[in-house]
């Protein structure tokens, strides 16, 4: 029993734990990842005020990020400290709506903790905003983000990527005539997808404006679509990235209702994941917000300006494989080879949807359960 | 004046009163045994010296200085007394030297002092060089006498025992006795000892306090609690004792003769010594030592006392050979008796034997007859679980 | 019974009572102030620390009328009696096979049967995701690929999955708890039985086992309590096996949105009523198997049993044990590390070093690694210096109330990390303390503390009053006596309740997922966090520097130090 060993032997721990201080030690000095292409940006003099005030409120800026796609999250930072690098970023992540809530209890409980929100969908910039704890601002260049009504909150929140709604899948355990009807909505629910599927929960706030679009707009759809789906017996998830990794090792087939931007990243890594957007692709978008009372406030307008600049458009891109949102730019997300960006894609109706939000919520739990997560 | 003056202490537990009024005075260097069965109150009052224990009731003063009262304890740091605990309690994460010097740099010794006096206090008990070695590495004797030298070293006033000796064998005990008492009469230190084992309180003391039941049945040397105990439980604590019934006939009074007639045996009286408080038609036991019996062989006399000398014809019920001294029970009419022979006188005698047992009637030693204290105050103490 | 006079002559005694005041209230802070906010919870509508909170029954209503709650409960009991029931099967028999027969590599085997206590549930559990899904474990993936597409039988997003998680983790706990009682067991019991005619194996059922009877039970239920209430495992895998617990059940209530502090309050002290029971029931069975030890100290120790040609077949019961316990598990987090994305086939194009290189340059990571060590080794200190004056107040003082002291100190060990957590996040939302790592550490040391306690008391208890009292009779005063006597001979107790407390510490999920803030994260939340995001490798790396800090400061400690983390208490 441990504790009363008392021959002589090496101290196993001891050498594990070298082995692994070793390797640490080592891969540390290695440097950073293969991904970051970079050099330093030039800063307009607006920028370079924000900076100099960032660092002396301390050089730290906290960000609560709605999306869990830490990985990708820590590569964008790392871009943003190629041009500032005397501040440090440190992120708090989940879902929107988790992300969302603990915000609001943290303010409500009198912490001041955070400079900006990043996260997806409007709605929880209108809950935060209504507690006043959105600061008024606008990034440098916002009137070049103003395109559609529906992306940004006047002078609160605006948005600066997009992503598309469709299904991921396993090239590798799909085959092409497949993966061809997965372009229709009524390709998803085929019988031969039974037990190979999963769904991205409706209570997503990037998510929901995938399903309730194209469910309510469309009356060929709407809950029988829906019975139709529970027939395949998906498992449900609340975020693309617990689903994704599964699908790449092939615990799953296919993905419904999911961000294509997933599809972006494996893409880059070489993983098997592809996508497919069928008829009037939903588009949603990523939103940012300065948060009020931040304990570092010309840090976090810092963080947002950044993002909207050309270099942090670039960075969105490169890293996190959002759709630049940003007029005039260009670049496509990955190559253009990767996948064809849909035709009629639209940004969801707000208001629409919060018109049957709750109803499409209480359908699909009826039908699915809640979350597994 | 004495020094150690207990006068009229009182303690009490929750259910029950340990202490009923105890006075006891010692003199500067005597060496009194507490002796007593267990529960008697004897550790309590010992406890109670060193401030380990409060009291209720009187007090005890040591030099004329109150150390307790009914209110007051002097916290036991500042009494200046040695303690031996049965169990030695040397601290085993310290060596000797350090267990004795402990005290020392508390009293305010210094550092240059300390060194010497631990040799010196080593040296009384006869543990020299051993002061860099742990307790554990010492066998039971030689803790016992660790112990003493840490409570000698810083010189106290009081010297107080708890039974030191209980853990060790029977052999060992014998030997540490009589090096305890040397130890003490080399320092001179007044010392008060408590013990249940009677031939260690007779060996070791100058004089024995023997108690029962929270209370003191009788004190004096050895030879007085011995030879003329003051009651049935006295006679029977220290060592054996044959008691037979008996009601007083008539008396001369202290120093002088008594007559007694025995219980269940038709035999005439018989003589024995006489004691202030026993007066005619008082009921008695009759308390004759085994050593005092001589066996002989059955004569055609009847029984009864002549020219100062008792007979008793019995009949030998057991024989058993232990070394030195034999034992050899009888039935005398009725009566339960032992006596003490050598080996050699054994031989002579089996089982069934008709013989005639003789005692001096000078032997013969009354005590007041009542019921037995001792088994009373054994199971009352043990309810309480305090450990006497 | 006691007497006026005596009860006020003992209140006399001030100077103990200025001691214990302060004993008393830090107590009170502790351990009832969460409990009574989470009562408070129950009863309220809105979020803790939220202006506008108003009472309401809504929440108890809402929880009993649901179906989701019953089943939730349901499925904690299942859970706990299932696991407690093979898991403590499991360790009596390594008790009994490691401790009393004659198998070869005894030694070496109760060290590795004993690792996975030091290492966290939650690592385990991640590890066997990564070696058992379905269709993407590591196990499968390579049964598929050498015996064909049907070959994988292996799921362990199941619930038999996760029993079989959770046996392997709390099953050397057992182990350790039903060693004592085996090995001090009078040899001669069984000998006896062999001379009547009894073969090994009867003996072993007739009469080794009734006499550890009680030991066993102890055991059993310690692991039901620890077993229902635990929140890691049955989250990672109860979603996907459609098997929700209790603990996950108030985790979701307060993660929804909007989040239902109310009904996961309520949940939280059904499942504490429950826990309750259970630890009274585990400290009668304790008390009763300490009436049972045979051994009296000077009785026969227990021979070693020849088991002749039963021999390597159950040697193999521990080795297996070890196997699927600690070396695929370590294994698998190992090979997952070094992957570029996860999958079950072994590509050697998919290596890489890139996740330990983005771990490690984490800011995020650097500071979780710093909460956890500043909280996982303040904790013990402060906890250690708590129980010390509370085992004190129990033991060497007479003021009044002090059994109570016990009490409520051994009482968070029946309430649920997670319902503890809600409680604290209660009473403490709003305050200064909220968001610093300094509420963690009082959370910590709440929960942890009746463990310092229970090593600290025994080893008081164990010191001869005696030589206190003869350094009062040398001089000393209480402090001094306390400072140079008492204190110094409780080193082992100390060292080792401090070690075991950090341990505990480094690896504790179940309060942290409630209490932290983006200021306040530690090690095993960012693991959890990691395993929410679905980043395999970055959960994998993050277990094994857990686990690798832990055993290092194990074995330090162990065979450098020479300190038992679990004293047998005999």
């Amino acid at each position: 029993m441990i504790g009363t060993i008392r021959r002589r032997r090496p101290s196993y721990a001891a050498i594990a734990a070298a082995a692994v201080s070793g390797l640490m030690l080592s891969l540390t000095a290695c440097g950073g990842s293969s991904e970051s292409s970079g050099e330093a940006a030039p800063i307009t003099p607006a920028q370079q005020q924000l900076y100099d005030a960032a660092v002396a409120s301390g050089g730290k800026i906290k960000l609560f990020i709605g999306t869990a796609a830490n990985g990708e999250t820590d590569q964008l930072i790392e871009r943003f400290k190629q041009t500032f690098p005397k501040v440090t970023v440190e992120y708090v992540s989940g879902t929107g709506n988790e992300v969302t809530e603990r915000l609001l209890t943290e303010k409500r409980s009198g912490l001041n903790n955070v400079d900006a929100l990043i996260s997806g969908g409007l709605t929880s910039y209108r809950q935060v905003a209504d507690e006043n704890y959105l600061s008024r601002f606008a990034p440098e260049d916002a009137n070049l983000f103003t395109a559609d009504k529906g992306t940004y909150i006047d002078n609160l929140a605006y948005s600066f990527g997009g992503q598309y709604n469709g299904v991921c899948y396993n090239p590798n355990n799909v085959s092409d005539e497949e993966a061809a009807a997965l372009k229709t909505y009524n390709g998803w629910v085929d019988p031969r997808f039974k037990g190979r599927a999963a769904v991205i929960n409706a209570d997503g706030s990037v998510y929901r404006r995938g399903l309730s679009y194209w469910l309510y707009q469309d009356d060929q759809l709407g809950k029988p679509w829906l019975e139709k789906l529970a027939a395949l017996n998906p498992k449900v998830y609340n975020s693309g990235n617990v689903i994704v990794p599964q699908v790449i090792a092939g615990e799953y087939d296919v993905v419904y209702n999911i961000a294509t931007i997933y599809g972006a990243r494996a893409y880059r890594e070489g993983a098997p994941l592809e996508c497919v957007t069928a008829e009037r692709a939903p588009y949603s978008t990523f939103v940012a917000g300065l948060i009020s009372q931040a304990p570092n406030e010309a840090g976090g307008k810092l963080f947002i300006n950044w993002l909207f600049s050309e270099a942090g458009q670039r960075a969105v891109q490169e890293t996190w494989s959002f759709s630049a949102l940003r007029a005039g730019f260009n670049t496509p997300v990955v190559d253009a080879d990767w996948w064809q960006t849909p035709k009629d894609a639209r940004v969801v109706d707000e208001d629409l949807l919060n018109q049957r939000y709750s109803e499409l919520v209480a359908t699909f739990n009826s039908l699915f359960g809640a979350a597994s997560k | 004046m004495s020094y150690i003056q207990i006068q009229d202490v009182v303690k009490d537990y929750s259910t029950f009163r340990a202490l009923r009024g105890i006075s006891l005075d010692v003199a500067e260097g005597e060496f009194v045994s507490l002796l007593g069965p267990s529960g008697c109150g004897k550790t309590t009052l010992l406890r109670s010296i060193a401030g380990l224990e409060e009291i209720h009731g009187g007090s005890i003063s040591v030099q004329d200085k109150v150390l307790s009262s009914k209110g007051y304890t002097m916290p036991p740091e500042r009494r200046n007394v040695g303690l031996i605990f049965q169990s030695y309690a040397l601290w085993p994460h310290m060596t000797v030297f350090k267990n004795i010097a402990y005290g020392l740099k508390l009293h305010g010794w210094k550092k240059s002092a300390i060194a010497p006096r631990v040799a010196e206090v080593l040296d009384v008990v006869g543990l020299e060089g051993m002061d860099a070695r742990y307790p554990s590495q010492l066998s039971g004797g030689q803790m016992q006498r660790v112990a003493v030298a840490r409570s000698l070293a810083a010189a106290p006033s009081v010297l107080l025992f708890d039974e030191p000796l209980s853990n060790l064998d029977a052999k060992l005990r014998e030997s540490m006795r009589i090096e305890l008492r040397r130890i003490q009469k080399e320092v001179g230190t007044t010392a008060v000892y408590v013990t249940h084992d009677q031939a260690e309180a007779m060996v070791i003391s100058d004089r024995i306090v023997l108690m029962n039941s929270g209370e003191i049945v009788q004190q004096g040397s050895a030879k007085d609690l011995y030879e003329t105990p003051e009651t049935a439980f006295a006679a029977k604590f220290l060592g054996f004792s044959n008691m037979m019934d008996a009601k007083v006939v008539s008396t001369d009074g202290a120093g002088g003769v008594a007559q007694f007639e025995l219980d269940g045996v038709r035999l005439p009286a018989i003589r024995g010594r006489a004691r202030d408080d026993v007066r005619a038609g008082d009921r008695v036991q009759l308390s004759v030592r085994p050593e005092a019996i001589r066996i002989g062989e059955r004569s055609e006399a009847s029984g009864g006392e002549t020219d100062g000398v008792v007979t008793l014809p019995a009949a030998v019920t057991d024989v058993i050979y232990a070394g030195s001294i034999c034992d050899v029970f009888m039935d005398a009419g009725g009566l339960k008796l032992r006596a003490q022979v050598t080996p050699a006188d054994l031989e002579r005698l089996a089982v069934g034997d008709g013989v005639s047992a003789t005692f001096d009637s000078r032997t013969v030693w009354p005590v007041p007859a009542g019921e037995d204290p001792v088994a009373d105050a054994e199971s009352a103490e043990s309810e309480a679980g305090v450990a006497a | 019974m006691a007497s006026v006079t005596s009860y006020v002559e003992r209140l006399r005694n001030k100077k103990d009572l200025t001691f214990a005041a302060p004993v008393y209230a830090v107590m009170l802070v502790l351990v009832l102030v969460p409990l009574g906010y989470l009562v408070y919870a129950a009863v309220q509508t809105a979020s803790p620390g939220a202006p506008n909170s108003s009472f309401t029954w809504a929440n108890l209503r809402q929880v009993i009328s649901g179906d989701a709650y019953w089943q939730a409960l349901r499925n904690s009991l299942l859970l706990g009696f299932l696991v407690s029931v093979f898991a403590v099967a499991l360790g009596v028999s390594f008790a009994w096979i490691l401790g009393r027969t004659d198998i070869p590599f005894r030694r070496t085997l109760s060290v590795l049967v004993s690792l996975p206590i030091f290492l966290s549930p939650f690592a385990l559990g991640i590890a066997w995701v990564l070696l058992g899904s379905e269709k993407s474990g590591l196990i499968n993936g390579n049964l598929r690929n050498l015996f064909g597409p049907s070959a994988g039988f292996v799921n362990v997003m199941t619930f038999p999955g996760m029993v079989f998680v959770m046996v392997l983790a709390f099953a050397p706990l057992a182990y350790l708890f039903t060693l004592g009682p085996m090995l001090n067991m009078d040899g001669s019991l069984e000998e006896a039985s062999r001379l009547a005619g009894a073969s090994l194996f009867t003996t072993m059922r007739k009469v080794t086992l009734p006499v550890v009877l009680p030991g066993v039970l102890s055991a059993a239920l310690m692991v039901f309590v620890l077993a229902a209430e635990m929140f890691s495992v049955p989250g990672l895998i109860g979603p996907a096996a459609n098997y929700r617990t209790l603990p996950f059940f108030i985790y979701q209530n307060t993660t929804a949105s909007p989040p239902q502090w109310g009904a996961a309050a309520t949940a939280g002290l059904a499942l504490l009523a429950i826990m309750m029971l259970g630890m009274i029931l585990q400290a009668r069975a304790t008390k009763a198997s300490s009436r049972f030890v045979t051994v009296s100290g000077k009785g026969a120790r227990p021979v070693r049993i020849r088991l002749g040609r039963w021999r390597w077949p159950l040697f193999l019961i521990p080795v297996i044990y070890v196997i699927l316990g600690v070396i695929l598990p370590a294994c698998a987090l190992l090979l997952t590390t070094f992957l570029k994305y996860y999958t079950p086939g072994l590509n050697p194009d998919l290596l890489t070093f890139q996740w330990w290189t983005r771990v490690a340059e984490s800011p995020q990571f650097q500071t979780a690694l710093r909460n956890t060590l500043i909280v996982g080794s303040a904790t013990p200190t402060v906890a250690v210096v708590i129980a010390f004056a509370m085992s004190y107040v129990r033991n060497r003082t007479r003021v009044p109330f002090r059994q109570v002291v016990e009490t409520v100190g051994m009482l968070p060990v029946s309430i649920p990390g997670i319902v503890f957590g809600v409680g604290i996040l209660w009473a403490y939302a709003g305050s200064f303390l909220y968001g610093t790592i300094w509420l963690l550490l009082i959370a910590y040391c709440a929960r942890f503390l009746p463990h310092a306690l229970r090593v600290i008391s025994s080893g008081m208890v164990q010191i001869d009053r005696g030589l206190e009292e003869a350094a009062r009779v040398g001089g000393a005063g209480v402090t001094r006596t306390v400072s140079t006597i008492t204190m110094p001979l409780l080193k082992p107790a100390v060292l080792s309740s401090w070690l075991l407390l950090l341990i505990y510490c480094a690896r504790e999920l179940n309060v942290a997922i409630m209490v932290y803030t983006s200021d306040s994260q530690v090690l095993p939340v960012l693991m959890w966090g990691a395993m929410q995001a679905g980043s395999y490798q970055t959960a994998a790396i993050l277990a094994i520097i857990e686990s690798s800090l832990i055993l290092l400061i194990v074995g330090l400690a162990t065979l450098v130090l020479r300190v038992n983390i679990f004293p047998r208490d005999n």
